[in-house]
């Protein structure tokens, strides 16, 4: 049991680390992970971190019953297109995941360094 | 034109857009209220307003990440994409086995087009007009081509004289806006490559007549820089002179230096917005 735990808080250590990496790019204005138990934030801004929570948090779930209602299958990733900043969800396992982006030409860059993480 | 005919013509473009991407399962049009303009045949009303609403949910909730201008929920077996097009948002779903270049070509190209060119042709735009047509010129975003400008004019006449309510709501809204500065017009123009020794790389160029369109607009404004966007969101501020070469007059084209090709990460033959800076 205890064996368990250990491996889930590893798992979520390791992509701590990654998005660390993540938010040092260039556009990075943060990241928020979270699972059950834990939640993990780095914001430039942290008073926008209420507004930002809600807002990953709904985009995952809204993600969700879209890809149900029109059988899209899994959902790998949900990006919200804000005027001044991008959000990019997406879920590994059980942990959920949100990088916030304010460089539009910085964008495909990032989504794609997401995507390669959430495989590896 | 009426809204009916509007959305009639829009669900027609729609169905015409899944005869040519048949990976295309829905699409779907629907104004900032969430009421819908249009959707294709295969998405039910139903379908239609479970997705409004779905985005209503997020959009609400955007203030902090400015105001909401596309949604992409990428799934193992397909994508939805809602894109902000001229004051409306499109909905299109596909499947994974969509290419999606040349989907993204479809819907970013085509649909813009067919509703400027509906609401040209409507007297109830969806869209405000900016502009009175004579005290200050061009109420719209988008400019016409000289000819084109002339078959409104002479088309306005006529509806004119036709309905008077017309000319009444023309004129109301002629009062409303007497004072609103022109939006900046939005070509869009196909990329061509510019070079040489003595060129230099952080200048485009354009078509003569288009510049003089620009600064007539402007009240003889010398438009020195223009924006330049590609249809993946990528933009730069650039300056603009008129084309030396008349081969590349009047076919649509702006001329652009392998150095700002690089930035827009665009290559010759594509499609950009081009759109006259005023300081």
């Amino acid at each position: 049991m205890s064996e368990a735990v250990a491996v889930e808080e590893s798992e979520v250590d390791s992509l701590r680390q990654d998005l660390e990496k993540v938010k040092e790019l260039d556009g990075v204005v943060g990241y928020i992970l979270r699972d059950s138990s834990t939640a993990m934030i780095n914001l430039d801004d942290p008073k926008k971190l209420v507004d930002y929570a809600i807002l990953s948090s709904l985009a995952l779930e809204v993600g969700d019953t879209l890809a149900k209602r029109l059988e899209l299958g899994d959902v790998r990733d949900i990006t919200l297109k804000g005027r001044d900043t991008k959000v990019v969800s997406l879920t590994r396992n059980e942990t959920k995941i949100s990088v916030f982006i304010d460089k539009e030409d910085e964008y495909e860059k990032i989504l794609s360094k997401l995507r390669s993480l959430r495989r590896s | 034109m009426n809204d009916e005919v509007y959305s009639f013509a829009l669900k027609n473009t729609l169905d015409e857009i899944q005869n040519i991407c048949p990976e295309m399962k829905n699409s779907l049009v629907f104004k900032e209220d969430g009421s819908i303009i249009a959707r294709d045949e295969n998405t039910s009303e139903d379908l239609a307003a479970q997705i409004i609403e779905s985005f209503n949910t997020i959009s609400d909730k955007t203030d902090a990440i400015g105001s909401i201008e596309g949604i992409t929920l990428d799934c193992s077996k397909g994508e939805l994409q809602v894109l902000f097009i001229n004051e409306l948002y499109m909905v299109t779903v596909t499947t994974e086995k969509a290419d999606k270049n040349y989907v993204d070509t479809v819907t970013r190209v085509l649909v813009p087009t067919i509703l400027r060119l509906l609401e040209k042709i409507r007297p109830a735009p969806l869209k405000r007009r900016s502009l009175p047509k004579t005290k200050t010129p061009i109420p719209e975003d988008d400019v016409l081509e000289e000819d084109e400008l002339e078959e409104d004019t002479e088309e306005e006449s006529e509806e004119d004289t036709k309905d008077p309510r017309a000319k009444e709501d023309f004129d109301d809204e002629e009062a409303d806006n007497e004072d609103i500065i022109p939006e900046p017009p939005v070509h869009q123009l196909i990329v061509e490559n510019l070079g040489g020794l003595l060129v230099p790389s952080d200048t485009v160029r354009m078509d003569t007549e288009t510049l003089s369109q620009w600064e007539r607009l402007f009240e003889d404004v010398k438009i020195e820089e223009v924006n330049v966007e590609t249809f993946n969101g990528k933009s730069t501020r650039c300056k603009v002179k008129p084309m030396k070469d008349s081969k590349y007059e009047g076919k649509g084209i702006i001329r652009m230096p392998e150095k700002i090709q690089n930035i827009l990460q665009i290559r010759k033959s594509e499609l950009v917005r081009v759109k006259p800076v005023i300081d």
